[in-house]
This record gives structure tokens, C-alpha cells and sequence, in this order.
């Protein structure tokens, strides 16, 4: 680390902090510039590089902010700038990421690296330094931790009454940290809790070591700090570059880098759904359809346990628990896998396929149905083939209390491996074992077993999608 | 949420804004003090249609809040069971409060509103929510049906809560039904998708089940909050006259 930071020792920073809101300003005074400005944090990352903080607000909140008494010694130690990033009274909720992306551009104009300071969290003691180190040894970016909420309104009235002991700067170890959260844990972070009888739709996910803190895996991650001339983010800060797992660095445990997130009691209540627990599915599901929240990285990382631990740890336990959760997150991975084929079936016009896909996923264990199976090759029956199956026989496979059937009808059309065919013939074998000859009419046309011809061709997340006049099956 | 953070604010200031009321029109010491009384007051607001539903408005934001209390207590009493020492915030919130309390009172605020406003559907539709996780079933069922007539908005889950609820019961084809209604009111809702292609399935409507099954894949969660009470200009209005009716509190 030693060689790194004398390589990196000139580079430059800009701390953005997009802020504006009397709730957000509130906390920004009372918990994040305190926990900020404690020495583990600014003070010791400052001494290792030249950085500059942005402020980014609407007009009317940019007194308040100068008044801060923690802004004003911000100002001893970096350069500090607050600037009107909106005219408008109230900046549509998701404003900050568009200013961000505004405010990054400058500091790639400048060639600095960009650091988004949360206002609305506790910054664990180290936390900031240990960033710079993750970008000065080489990472491209560094992910944002995992996300734990605490009460604001329980909370901050704790914190303030520490901060006031010392002197407007609080030092929290990431230990105490945790336990903080732990204590003043959100209903939204308990019902990302593994077991919890609600579900709020949402990409983190928890798994209680009890008495010792949380294993957490993400299905998706925003950035924290990355370098913008030489990292694309997505719309919504998600990293489009890098496309490598290991350029970016991941918190593996709270003592590197963790921030605990505040919001009030009632924030996004209304969005819980308070029937189930998230089953793996909802959560591929949830993560993977909306475009913002694609990442080059969303492949690899939900199998990346993350440590939050207030005590001394267990290891078999702390073992035990992250073994469940890459269970967990494996099975999701392959339900996206199954979403993505869906989607691919869907655009190739393939409806039948794929409302016969949706079923099979809710009527099996389909993760386990394809465990193993890597890129694979489809053989689709056409909307017009599954016109001319027998109703009866169909409807009987998709029934409750065939499933082993179905599970046989889905396998049957599943060879591993791509295999685009090009050749003329070729004996491939079915994931159910059965045997398809390929072969070649005179026209040229792709026959399976001699007789089905491949209507077209087409590519699903990796997958080899051959929809096909017919179906492979006996009915 | 008006006196989210103050459980017996409301009532004090209901009790203010109704002894205020009853003094200015009534001048008249024996009919003030009538006017505590809850009946006495219902009736003296019959002929102000305007009034009586912002006060159901403010009872139901009040009910609300306490219905949505007793179901964080409930999330986080879970949370502590899964994880010791988690969720004690809502206890540091309201001590001397109760997820079972706050449902009670929940209940009653939501009767209080709907009989100011019969036609304050938000209400209606929670007070069913109340029911249901009561077992009051056939009571949900009714409240959930008259609070889709009442507002589009709630069509969706007022149906699908009832086909959940005949379901559970074992009348597949009035379950069926109602989930039916509810697609045709909200298309893009996947939950909804999902609880209804099961029930075709079980059912034995593969065509209608392959269908609905399509749609569970790609369409978003939720349709849209169940605790959504009505739109930010409608929340501001009654908050704004109910402050302009109440000058002696700080709501």
C-alpha cells in the first residue's frame, strides 16, 4: 500500500455531497458531517491526497448549510465550495444522482477521482481513508457497502448527545456502528432481513448472525467512488465500466468501509408487501428488469458475502450463515438467467414458450431443474407448433400434480452448451437424455430428427434460443 | 402523518377543535360541553358536507398512522426474534404504546371517519385490511367491495385481498372471479399476476393460467401502495384547513 500511495499521492479528490431538504440537512449536521469530521476519517484522508468538497443543494438551502458549524471547520481542512445545483423549491427526489453526474463531469475535467459523501448516514471511523486506499492500490471503483438502516428519529438524538461530548466530531468505530444499527434497525432494513414474514422490494438482503451481526449479499450496487475519466456509470451510478468483479473493490466486512444509512420511522412504508417473505425469485425479479439497475458486475457480485459484525465473531457460525446466503443468491442468479430467457423468447415473438417458461418457474424448483446447465441451447416450439399440440395433452402436462412431466417436457427441448448449428449434421443430447439428430434438407433448412425444421435463431444473455416448427416431445 | 410522533395528540385536538366549534355557533355552556360528545357532533356537521369530510380525512391520516405503527411493531417485533437486540426504535418511539393498542385505536378512527364521510374510501378499504388480519372475513370482504365501488384506485387490491380471502375458504370460482376483476383494473400489477395464474392453474384454466402466467416475469411488484391515501394536493389541502381549523395547536 506504502508504494501505491506514493504513486497516487498527488491525485485529487472531489467529495461530492448532493444535499438539500430540512430532514436531509438535519441529518448531514447531526450525523454525517460529526462522523465525517471525527480524525479516522477527513482529517487522515486528507493528509493523503488533495481534496476539494462540492456541496450540491437547491438556493434556498445554501445559508443553512454555510451556518453549520461542522461545515465551517470542514472549511479548515479542504477546500469547500456550495453550489446551487437547482432553482427549483423542491428538486424532484432522485435529483441528486443528475447533479452528481454534472459534478463528476468537472471533476473529470480537473483529473480528479470522485468520492459521493452520503448526507444521510453514519460514516464508520476509517472508512473514508480505507476508500482512498482501495482506489489508490489500483481498483477501478469501489461499490457502496452494504446498506443497514437506522430510525432517524431514534438515532440522531443519540448520536447528538455523543457529538456534544466531543466537540462536533464523533468517532464511531465500525463495530459500534453496526451495533447502532442494530438497536435502531428501520422496518425497511427488517424486512430485508431473511426470514421476515414482509418483503420490501429491494436489492440488499440480510442474514442475522445472532448477536453477531449480518451476512449481506446485493443483487445490484451503486458506485462510491470511482475514477470518471476512465469509469462509465450508469444513469443511476451503477458501473457500465468496469466489467471485471475484481478491478472494483467490494466491502467485505464493516471494518474496511461501512455506512449506516438514517431514515425516518415511515420512509417507503407503503411500498412493503406483507404477505411473504422475498422468495429468490422476486428478487431476480426486482433486480434485473429495470434497465438502471443492469451492471456489467450484477453476474458475479450477488455471490459476495459482506460481514456487519458488533462483536467478537463465531467463525463457524459467521461460516455457516454466508453458506445459506450464497445458497440463496445462487438460486437467484439462475432464476435471472431464466428471466433473461423469458425475455429473449418473448422478443423472438416465442409467447407460448415463454408463459409456459413463467409457469414452470412458479410450478418448479427451477434453479434446480437447471443446476449446472452454464450457456445452454433451447430448442423453442413456435407460438404456431404449440397450435398444433394436443390441448388436452398440453394442458394436462402444465397441471398440478405433473410437475415431474413438465419438468421432463422442459428438459427435453435443453441440450448444454451453445451449439449454433451451422454445420450440417450433428448428434447433440437432451438435458433428459434422449438423443436429437441434426440434419440438412435439401433446401438447406436445419432439420431436428429429421424432420422439425429450426425457424430462426436467436441469443438470450449467452443462451442459444433455435425456435423450432414442432415439439420434441410425445404427447 | 399529523401526530405521528404524539399517539394522544389528535384526540386532544379533535376534543379543542369540537368544544371551539360548539362554543362559536352555540355560545351556550351546556351544549359546549355536549359537544364532546362524539353523536351530538356528528350531527351538528350534517349540514356542512365540506367540513365533514375533512375531518373524516384527518381521522383516517390518523388512523393510518397508527395502523401502519402496529405494523412496524409487528415487523421489528419479528426482526427481534431473528435477530436479539434489533428493532427497539418503535419502543423509544411510542413506550407507552402497543402494536394491539395501536390497532384498536386504528379501528375506531377509521369507523370515526367513515361515519363523517361514508364515501372516504381509503378508510374503508384499511378498516378492511383491520378485519382480514383480524379474521373478521366476511366483514373485509364487504368493506374491500364498497371500497372499490367507491375509488378505482383500491379496485385491485380490494379484489385480489377478497379472491385471497375465498380462496383460503375453498370457493375457487368466486376467488377466480374476483381476481379477474382485479387484472382487468390493473394489467401491469405482477403480484396480482402471479396469486391469479396460480389459481387458474389449481383451477384448471390452463389457457386463462398460461396467459396471466406471461405477465409474473417482467411486470413490476407492486400496482401501487396500499397505504397510498389520495393524491399530495388532495394531503396538503385537508393538513392546510385542518391547522387553519385548529389555532391553538401546532398541527
Amino acid at each position: 500500500m506504502n508504494s501505491a500511495w506514493s504513486r497516487w499521492r498527488t491525485g485529487k479528490v472531489d467529495f461530492l455531497l448532493p444535499v438539500w431538504g430540512d430532514w436531509h440537512l438535519d441529518a448531514l449536521e447531526r450525523a454525517a458531517l460529526p462522523t465525517l469530521l471525527c480524525d479516522a476519517n477527513l482529517p487522515t484522508a486528507l493528509r493523503r491526497c488533495s481534496g476539494r468538497l462540492v456541496v450540491l443543494t437547491r438556493r434556498s438551502d445554501v445559508a443553512r448549510i454555510r451556518r453549520m458549524p461542522g461545515f465551517r471547520r470542514l472549511g479548515d481542512l479542504l477546500e469547500c465550495s456550495v453550489q446551487v445545483a437547482s432553482e427549483a423549491d423542491e428538486p424532484h427526489v432522485s435529483e441528486h444522482v443528475r447533479w452528481s453526474h454534472v459534478a463528476a463531469a468537472a471533476a473529470r475535467e480537473r483529473g480528479a477521482w470522485v468520492v459521493l459523501l452520503h448526507p444521510d448516514v453514519v460514516w464508520a471511523a476509517g472508512a473514508i481513508p480505507h476508500v482512498l486506499d482501495a482506489l489508490a492500490s489500483g481498483k477501478k471503483a469501489v461499490l457502496m457497502p452494504p446498506n443497514l438502516r437506522a430510525v432517524s428519529e431514534t438515532l440522531l438524538p443519540e448520536l447528538e448527545r455523543r457529538t456534544g461530548e466531543h466537540d462536533g466530531a464523533l468517532s464511531l468505530t465500525p463495530a459500534e456502528v453496526v451495533r447502532l444499527g442494530t438497536c435502531h434497525l428501520h422496518p425497511l432494513s427488517a424486512m430485508a432481513l431473511a426470514g421476515a414474514r414482509q418483503w420490501l422490494p429491494a436489492s440488499d438482503r440480510l442474514w442475522t448472525v445472532p448477536g453477531e451481526g449480518f451476512v449481506v449479499c446485493k443483487a445490484a450496487s451503486e458506485l462510491l467512488a470511482y475514477d470518471p475519466a476512465a469509469h462509465g456509470v450508469t444513469e443511476k451510478r451503477f458501473a457500465s465500466q468496469p466489467t471485471r468483479l475484481e478491478d472494483v473493490h467490494t466491502i467485505r466486512d464493516s471494518d474496511d468501509i461501512f455506512m449506516l444509512s438514517l431514515a425516518p420511522l415511515a420512509k417507503d412504508f407503503g411500498l412493503a408487501v406483507f404477505d411473504h417473505d422475498a422468495s429468490p425469485f422476486e428478487l431476480a425479479r426486482w433486480s434485473m428488469p429495470n434497465p438502471y439497475n443492469e451492471s456489467p458486475l450484477n453476474r458475479h457480485l450477488p455471490l459476495l458475502t459482506a460481514r456487519l459484525h458488533h462483536a467478537p465473531m463465531t467463525e463457524r457460525l459467521w461460516r455457516r450463515t454466508e453458506r445459506r446466503a450464497r445458497a440463496t443468491m445462487q438460486r437467484m442468479l439462475r432464476l435471472r438467467e431464466v428471466v433473461k430467457v423469458f425475455l429473449g423468447l418473448r422478443d423472438e415473438g416465442c409467447q407460448r414458450a415463454s408463459q409456459l417458461l413463467a409457469l414452470a418457474v412458479d410450478a418448479l424448483d427451477m434453479p434446480r431443474v437447471l443446476r449446472g446447465a452454464g450457456p445452454s441451447t433451447f430448442f423453442v416450439p413456435s407460438d404456431a407448433a404449440f397450435a398444433q399440440l394436443p390441448k388436452r395433452e398440453l394442458h394436462e402436462l402444465l397441471s398440478v400434480g405433473s410437475e415431474s412431466r413438465l419438468r421432463a417436457f422442459l428438459l427435453a427441448h435443453v441440450v448444454p452448451g451453445r451449439h449454433a448449428l451451422d454445420g450440417a449434421n450433428a448428434r447433440l443430447r437432451t438435458r433428459a437424455g434422449r438423443e436429437l439428430a441434426v440434419s440438412a434438407d435439401a433446401s438447406g433448412r436445419r432439420l431436428i430428427g429429421g424432420s422439425i425444421p429450426i425457424v430462426k435463431t436467436a441469443e438470450a444473455s449467452g443462451h442459444l434460443l433455435h425456435v423450432i416448427d414442432g415439439a420434441l416431445w410425445d404427447f | 402523518m399529523p401526530g405521528f410522533g404524539k399517539p394522544r395528540s389528535f384526540i386532544e385536538r379533535l376534543a379543542d377543535f369540537v368544544g371551539a366549534f360548539d362554543a362559536e355557533q352555540r355560545r351556550d355552556d351546556t351544549h359546549a360541553q355536549a359537544g364532546l360528545n362524539g353523536q351530538h357532533f356528528l350531527a351538528k356537521l350534517a349540514c356542512a358536507p365540506e367540513l365533514r369530510r375533512m375531518l373524516a380525512f384527518v381521522c383516517f391520516h390518523e388512523a393510518a398512522a397508527r395502523h401502519k405503527l402496529a405494523l412496524m411493531e409487528a415487523i421489528l417485533a419479528r426482526a427481534g426474534e431473528l435477530c436479539p437486540g434489533a428493532g427497539s426504535a418503535v419502543d423509544v418511539v411510542h413506550p407507552e404504546d402497543d402494536a394491539p393498542a395501536h390497532r384498536a385505536h386504528a379501528r375506531e378512527l377509521y369507523r370515526l371517519a367513515l361515519a363523517l364521510d361514508p364515501e372516504c374510501a381509503p378508510a374503508r378499504f384499511n378498516l378492511g385490511r383491520l378485519c382480514e388480519e383480524g379474521g373478521e372475513t366476511a366483514e373485509a370482504i364487504a368493506l374491500y367491495a364498497e371500497a372499490a365501488r367507491q375509488h378505482a384506485h383500491y379496485r385491485p387490491h380490494a379484489e385480489l385481498r377478497s379472491g385471497l380471502i375465498l380462496e383460503a375458504e375453498g370457493l375457487f370460482d368466486d376467488a377466480l372471479a374476483r381476481m379477474r376483476t382485479a387484472l382487468a383494473a390493473a394489467p401491469s400489477f405482477g403480484e396480482l399476476h402471479v396469486r391469479c395464474a396460480r389459481a387458474l392453474r389449481r383451477n384448471g384454466d390452463m389457457e386463462a393460467a398460461l396467459d396471466a402466467y406471461g405477465s409474473t416475469v417482467d411486470t413490476v411488484h407492486y400496482h401501487a401502495p396500499e397505504f397510498t391515501q389520495l393524491d399530495p394536493p388532495s394531503l396538503r389541502r385537508a393538513s392546510d384547513l385542518y391547522a387553519a381549523l385548529l389555532p391553538r395547536s401546532s398541527a
